[in-house]
């Protein structure tokens, strides 16, 4: 028996160069340089280079092919207000801020939580939502909080982390955290965390752990001195599968979730070490 | 079913020029769609392969030939005494030799890597291609792409301003 091949993509021609075939050019156009300035640049060239260059499906492929090692075209400025996008690449792959600019409605209070994977997380104090922003694509999410969690996010500052799987371009995973401090009892203050997957669209269940509580020498410094924050002045810091913050207050350490066991823990740290802005 | 020592199963290629190739079966399934057509039993004797005359076949199986995995008792002494890295290394300075061809055979390379679904080989020759023209203007790339400039000027001229950035 002789087995004949039958053409992949239907259209093969001898004749014709590589350039010429849609899906040839595309497989050439995806290895450009994943510098900002690639797509743009070669959407100038002819009318079909545009169209196949601004195709999103090409996009999506074109990040994907390069996931390993994507460029790192700048920062976002969280100290201002309006965390202003900062280019780091020189011209022409020096993306103008203008590109990434987050657009507010009337009301917004959005606070940076940490960019991490290409993703903004943001806490939109009111209407205390979180938002997951991508800002090469302009995607948003707007996620409800966890109920249980409504009642501390109007009391306290809630931190959080977002993040990605290895190698996933599509789907993200958003971490909250805050300490009780609403708890009465307040020898027995908890931190509290919760995770919430894209693929599911859901949070899932309240963790918690004990935080170690001090009572205070003195009467004098009152209620504010029983109070422990998971410190807002740093994003979290991702180490393999587990997201630290810096607990500061009542209690100074460090708050440890680890994503794989979806568990909770705090770290003491030696006396002093977080003192005195040491962060 | 054509054997030939050590047990190792061959496969012949043709070429619509009329050439046969016979090559190990394994050397033939680095080819994602020939490992098909072998695992959907639908080449016992020999394959025909339309549209890569036997000049380029030759290139390919070539290629085939020096990436497809050593396997250790039989697969000659490579990769017993020689460390991956070192392996990896030495298919970088191949690949770079076997890439000295030119344009016209390069994408006729591209072709037949996009056909036969081989996916080293598509990287290579594609990427070869693109690191000819990423430094270049766009006045340059469309010359050496023999690609025609069909904007107006003022079409161009729209392009460049929506992402003036990547244009200075």
């Amino acid at each position: 028996m002789e087995g004949e091949m039958t053409s992949r993509s239907g259209h093969l021609s001898p004749a014709a160069g590589p350039l010429e075939d849609d899906n040839l050019l595309r497989e050439i156009l995806l290895r450009l340089p994943p510098q900002p300035s690639s797509l743009p640049r070669a959407s100038a060239v002819c009318k079909r280079w545009r169209c196949l260059a601004s195709d999103p499906r090409f996009c999506r492929r074109f990040r994907r092919h390069h996931r390993q090692n994507p460029p790192l075209l700048g920062f976002f400025n969280r100290d201002s207000d309006l965390f202003p996008f900062v280019p780091t690449l020189e011209p022409p792959n020096r993306v103008s801020p203008g590109r990434f600019s987050l657009q507010r409605r009337e009301g917004d209070r959005f606070i940076s939580l940490g960019c991490r994977h290409g993703l903004v997380l943001i806490h939109n104090a009111w209407p205390n939502k979180v938002l997951v922003w991508d800002p090469i694509t302009g995607e948003q999410h707007h996620l409800a909080i966890p109920p249980e969690l409504v009642i501390h996010a109007e009391n306290t500052a809630i931190n959080g982390a977002v993040l990605r799987a290895a190698g996933d371009i599509q789907q993200f995973h958003v971490v909250l955290t805050v300490v009780d401090n609403v708890d009465k009892q307040k020898q027995h203050k908890r931190a509290l965390a919760w995770l919430y997957s894209s693929e599911t669209n859901l949070w899932g269940d309240l963790v918690s752990t004990p935080v170690p509580f001090k009572v205070s020498t003195s009467d004098i410094l009152g209620d504010e001195d029983d109070v422990t924050l998971v410190f807002m002045g740093k994003p979290a810091v991702m180490v393999r599968d587990s997201l630290y913050w810096i607990l500061a207050g009542n209690f100074v350490g460090i708050l440890e979730f680890d994503l794989e066991k979806q568990s909770l823990a705090v770290i003491r740290v030696p006396a002093h070490m977080l003192e005195n802005g040491f962060y | 079913m054509a054997t030939r020592e050590a047990g190792k199963k061959m496969i012949m290629l043709k070429s619509p020029d009329g050439m046969e190739f016979e090559v190990e079966e394994a050397v033939a399934m680095e080819s994602q769609t020939i490992r098909k057509m072998i695992e959907d039993d639908c080449a016992d004797t020999a394959i025909l392969i339309p549209n890569i005359n036997s000049k380029i076949l030759s290139r390919v199986i070539e290629y085939c030939n020096k990436h497809v995995p050593t396997t250790g008792a039989t697969g000659a002494a490579a990769s017993d005494t020689v460390a991956p890295a070192a392996l990896a290394e030495d298919l970088k300075i191949w690949d770079a030799e076997f890439i000295k061809v030119n344009r016209a055979t390069r994408f006729n390379l591209i072709q037949a890597a996009s056909y036969l679904n081989i996916k080293g080989l598509l990287d290579l020759t594609s990427q070869t291609t693109i690191d000819t023209i990423s430094d270049n203007s766009l006045e340059e790339i469309r010359s050496f792409l023999s690609t025609k400039n069909d904007y107006l000027p003022e079409e161009e001229q729209t392009i460049r301003r929506e992402n003036q950035w990547a244009f200075q």
